[in-house]
């Protein structure tokens, strides 16, 4: 093949005005003040997100530097789901500060070599320093913070985490409403369950625990208990008690293939007939009083469930019905055909459509989410789905830190239900929102001494541009908090650790909470995308075909960045 | 190797609110639907410049599945509105104009989004309380023991679609037969958990509204061959009846998509024939009178149970296997190898003819009072078929309403009364707590005076739009109550307010709407013995105003626009 290639030098300047719109785009849509960005497409379908990945991804990013940003932002997305627009906020905020302080020394640029340099820099300082600063500066004020306000966070952290989450990601009507909700949901599906499983168990199954309903207020969403699905019963009769159901994945009469030749015989429509018929004579001898198919039936199995009262519902989704399956131990028939136990089966009036409810021996309960309109739904479910990662990673991050501690003493790893947030509390693992992480590790920054002040002081003011852009609306306000804030940290730092501080800094408003640990992962996910950025010297366009990812983290090298335009 | 094309990056808008075409097509599009709110509402007709149907209507459900709208953000109302209206089939007018005048005004004071999408949500939310509590005097509780309030609810579901062109005694007409047929589909035996009936509409043109009417029992048309003296030989009933969900065409086609190998000698078509008319053979010995197919019948077997005095009906068509199904109580036979099972044979109470103007119709009666009833509606305009239809979805729709009040038996007060009594309630309430409440919100006193004048004038709105002759709307100071103020007819007629509750007095002062005036508190009418005259559903505007409010916040909340044009 011939290869036609074209180089483009990259230079920090590009680098700065390729984020400068994702920035604009993203600090639109920040925090509780922020707006929503509206998403539609020509085929008529329009999507409403506050979602920082979301949006990014579906801006169609051309530059390729672009696109390796918005890589990094969805590999922090996967692990933590959080923190993807304070991710570009800061990531453009260290661009601008960088060439900046090129400026300040009365050079016109960086060179290559210096900022390579600075960026191996940054690098070191998110790998030794940053730990050092997190574990013992930032999680002792974390935890002593907690211990002061534990009159009010004792029972409900798990509440403000969840609207600290939520708070950035729906309109300022639906947080309240959604927050309730989800908080029931958890509580309910928990029941005296371990916490992590619950939330690893919903977060995994989400796609079956939860159902949208389109055209209500989002204040009409509920949790029922047991899985709905979103079809009307095909045939129903009105049963008690364990149910012996049925669980079918292909069609029950005789399944032709396509495109097969059928010898026709003298009594053959008869007999084919007649084959079905005994097979649904088994199923009575089972005492199956329920059927559940994931593709429609022949009308001869709909008549034989009329006559024997046995209720059948068509179409379920398959999804649906493998966790069914998984989560019962169920009795194998011949291959796709399984039989489980419900406690019970209901007809379900959602929004003026009839849907089947099917009672479980499991705490699973299904979150029913309502919103007017589809685009705004599946809003509401993408935070909702995100509220359980977000928990998932504390509660790991928690277990493998104690893990680490006290690997000696087994028993205290598997801490009790109710115990783990106090645990999460107690280890500092949870800071306000509202820029209190950015306040912090700007302060420790600063104060701290290290052999490279430079890069330090560089990401220091980087990190307050978060908070500035969560209050761009009021700029006083930033101010007399920030004021306040290192105020409340100076008598802070001056008594010992173990005496009771009293915080003058409060939070008037609705207490909201975040993950140190979160935001910590966003510091170093951002200096790694911005060591990939600063080592990238030139763009090759090429028109061969490439692999997914061709470049590699531990590649220190000067490495070119190639992708494909065309095929 | 196939050739992937490149992706064009996305188009984007900053800021949509503050775009200048984006607000000319919010308020023409709340223009539209403004004009058309109400019983004097203009009706709108839509067609296409290439010819073809012209379409006449001013309801929001037909007006808004033909316009296309080429604004992402309005796209976003229009089918929040769709999907309201589906749901409750009323009050979707209410809701676009309650939607974009909130979101104009939020614009015209010059209100910061977060502030305004708070202060509203906080209203809305007293909104909900007044509505649902107690002291509440917009509502009005719906009495089941007289049907005085369905009649009226209908009535005003009725008037409220001038695309009908009923005059008044025919609209009063159609509100009985809505509300008869709606107290026919409630069932009697309520052991357990009652299951609604169902009412079938059919539509016939060319015959005047005096002639619809309402029959229990199910109504179809009449096969073919059956005459009046087949139904005299059967004699009285009850008659047996059977049902068949499969084809008895004869036709092998139901194999599926394979292809056959036939054997020399064999006809497979001749055997399938054999077998319907072993079926029909067992019928007619089990002494069925009434043979009914969803598809089509062989016509061999249909003349064999003819001449042997068997009524068949074929080609019933899916919608009506259900409302057959109930009426009889029989169950849909698939099989065509099995004999008929005993338990799937269903019984009918009688069989008779029913003239319904130009068309014969065959009345099944039930035997067991399901409740399935009929409704015939007829309409003049020969011409306009689609006219027909809408009036017949609008018959379907205001007993959908009728259902909603079992579910609440409230009713709301209708001609923009419950507009100005909210509002007015709202400002009261919210004049003496405002400091207090703008604290908790976390916003200045001024801003959340500003968004609660805002939402007041927004509701308002929606009751001026009601008015499209030009004369002034008027709000009385002690009730709170919306006043239309006639210059025209000076005649001893008592003049009353919008829903007919009050009756005006020389003492009563008024003032015109939308203009500002002491804030108080409606007075709250007891023992009052007149009925108002006007009333909405409840559930459906309560429904109507949240949907509304969350719609304009999230409007509000927009602060930019991709476009992926690829």
């Amino acid at each position: 093949m011939q290869m036609q290639q074209q180089l483009e030098c990259v230079s920090l300047q590009v680098c700065v005005s390729v984020l400068g719109p994702l920035e604009s785009v993203v600090r639109r849509c920040l925090g509780p003040e922020g707006g929503s960005v509206l998403f539609t497409r020509d085929t008529g379908e329009t999507l409403i997100s506050r979602h920082g990945q979301r949006v990014l991804s579906t801006l169609h990013l051309e530059h390729p530097m672009a696109r390796m940003v918005l890589d990094c932002v969805c590999a922090h997305a996967k692990s933590t789901g959080d923190g993807t627009k304070s991710f570009i906020l800061l990531l453009s905020a260290l661009l601008r500060a960088i060439q900046d302080s090129a400026h300040m020394r009365r050079k016109a640029s960086w060179s290559n070599p210096a900022l390579q340099n600075l960026a191996n820099r940054l690098m070191a300082l998110s790998r030794n320093e940053l730990d050092d600063i997190i574990i013992h500066q930032v999680t002792p004020y974390a935890s002593s913070y907690c211990s002061h306000h534990s009159d009010k966070l004792e029972h409900s952290i798990l509440d403000y985490l969840i609207s600290g989450y939520i708070s950035g990601r729906t309109g300022a009507g639906q947080a309240e409403i959604l927050k309730h909700i989800l908080c029931e949901f958890y509580y309910k599906s928990k029941r005296d369950q371990n916490t992590t499983e619950t939330i690893s168990f919903i977060h995994s199954h989400f796609n079956v625990l939860h159902t949208r309903v389109a055209g209500l207020p989002v204040g009409c969403s509920e949790v029922i208990e047991g899985l709905v699905v979103t079809r009307d019963w095909s045939v129903w009769t009105e049963l008690r008690g364990p149910i012996k159901a049925l669980v079918l994945y292909e069609s029950f009469g005789s399944s032709l293939g396509d495109n097969i030749t059928v010898c026709f015989q003298q009594d053959w429509l008869s007999r084919t007939e007649s084959i079905t018929k005994q097979k649904l004579a088994y199923l009575l001898e089972l005492q199956v009083n329920v059927v559940l198919s994931s593709v429609k039936q022949p009308e001869c199995v709909l008549q034989w469930a009329r006559m024997n009262h046995v209720a059948l519902l068509e179409c379920v989704d398959s999804d649906q019905l493998d966790f069914l399956c998984n989560i019962n131990f169920p009795e194998t028939l011949s291959h796709p055909q399984h039989i489980v136990m419900l406690k019970y089966c209901k007809r379900l009036q959602l929004g003026g459509l009839r849907c089947a409810q099917l009672g479980i021996y499991s705490n699973a309960h299904t979150l029913v989410l309502c919103a007017p309109a589809p685009g705004l739904l599946d809003q509401t479910v993408c935070v909702s789905r995100g509220v359980f990662l977000m928990l998932q990673h504390i509660t790991r991050t928690l277990e493998s830190n104690q893990f680490k501690s006290s690997s000696v003493d087994q028993s205290q790893c598997t801490v009790s239900s109710q115990d783990l947030w106090r645990a999460v509390m107690q280890a500092g693992g949870v800071l306000p929102v509202g820029g209190v992480f950015e306040f912090l590790l700007h302060h420790f920054l600063l104060t701290r001494h290290t052999s490279d002040p430079e890069s330090c002081r560089l990401l220091a003011e980087a990190l307050l541009c978060v908070p500035r852009a969560l209050y761009a609306h009021n700029h006083r306000r930033f101010l007399n908090i920030q004021t306040c804030f290192f105020n409340d940290l100076k008598k802070w730092d001056r008594t010992s650790v173990g005496d009771p501080v009293k915080f003058e800094f409060g939070f008037s408003e609705g207490l909201c909470l975040e993950s140190v640990s979160g935001k910590q992962q966003l510091v170093v996910s951002v200096l790694e995308c911005l060591h990939r950025l600063l080592c990238v010297g030139a763009v090759l366009y090429t028109r061969s075909l490439l692999r997914p990812q061709i470049y590699s983290e531990e590649d220190e090298e000067e490495e070119e960045e190639v992708h494909t335009n065309s095929i | 190797m196939s050739r992937i094309s490149k992706k064009k990056p996305a188009l984007c808008t900053d800021e949509p609110l503050s775009n200048s075409t984006i607000c000319q097509k919010i308020t023409l599009l709340r223009n539209i639907l403004s004009t058309a709110y109400g019983p004097t509402g203009r009706l709108k007709q839509i067609h296409n410049n290439v010819g073809g149907h012209v379409l006449t209507t001013s309801t929001s459900t037909a007006l808004l599945k033909r316009l296309e709208m080429s604004e992402p953000l309005l796209k976003l109302i229009s089918t929040a509105l769709q999907h309201h209206t589906t749901r409750y089939s009323d009050s979707g007018l209410f809701m676009g104009i309650f939607t974009l005048t909130l979101i104009e005004n939020t614009k015209k004071y010059g209100l910061r989004t977060s502030t305004a999408i708070k202060v509203y949500k906080h209203l809305v939310e007293q909104c909900n309380v007044y509505l649902k509590g107690d002291s509440c005097g917009c509502k009005v509780p719906v009495e089941f023991s007289s049907c005085d309030s369905l009649v009226a609810l209908a009535h005003s579901m009725i008037t409220s679609k001038p695309a009908c062109m009923l005059d008044s005694r025919e609209t009063q007409q159609i509100s009985s037969l809505i509300t008869q047929a709606f107290l026919y589909s409630i069932p009697c035996n309520s052991s357990g958990t009652a299951c609604f009936g169902r009412t079938v509409t059919i539509g016939i043109e060319g015959q005047s509204v005096n002639h619809s009417s309402v029959f229990p029992g199910l109504l179809l048309d009449v096969p073919e061959m059956l005459l009046p003296g087949d139904l005299e030989r059967l004699g009285d009933g009850p008659f047996k009846v059977v049902l068949f969900g499969v084809s008895l065409s004869g036709d092998i086609s139901e194999v599926g998509d394979v292809a056959l190998e036939v054997h020399r000698g064999l006809n497979p078509e001749r055997d399938l024939l054999q077998q319907l008319l072993k079926i029909g053979e067992q019928v007619v010995k089990d002494k069925v009178s009434l043979f009914a197919c969803q598809k089509v019948v062989h016509p061999v077997l249909q003349h064999y149970l003819r001449e042997h005095e068997v009524v068949v009906i074929e080609r019933l068509g899916l919608a009506l296997m259900e409302p057959f199904a109930k009426i009889t109580g029989a169950r849909a036979v698939a099989s065509l190898f099995s004999l008929v099972p005993m338990e799937a044979y269903g019984l009918v109470a009688g069989l008779c003819f029913q003239d319904c103007g130009s068309k014969k119709l065959l009345q099944l009666l039930s035997s067991k009072h399901a409740a399935i009833s009929t409704m015939v509606l007829c309409h003049r305009n020969e011409t306009m078929l689609e006219e027909l239809k809408v009036c017949a979805m609008t018959c379907q729709r205001a007993e959908h309403v009728l259902r909603l009040t079992l579910r609440e038996p409230y009713a709301l007060l209708g001609g923009g009364c419950t507009e100005t009594q909210l509002a007015t309630h709202i400002t009261h309430m919210n004049q003496s707590t405002a400091p207090t409440t703008a604290a908790a919100l976390g916003i200045s006193h001024s801003e959340f005076l500003m968004a609660v004048e805002s939402f007041r004038s927004s509701l308002l709105a929606v009751a001026l739009s009601l008015e499209h002759d030009g004369q002034d709307c008027l709000i009385d100071l002690t009730y709170g109550h919306r006043w239309v103020m006639d210059i025209s007819s000076q005649t001893e007629v008592k003049h009353t307010c919008g829903c007919g509750l009050l009756e005006d007095r020389s003492n009563l002062e008024k003032t015109h709407l939308n203009t500002a005036c002491q804030t108080f508190s409606p007075v709250f009418l007891e023992n009052n013995d007149t009925q108002p005259k006007v009333l909405d559903s409840f559930s459906a505007k309560l429904n109507a105003l949240n949907v509304a409010v969350e719609m304009a916040s999230l409007v509000l909340d927009v602060k930019y626009i991709i476009k992926d044009v690829n």
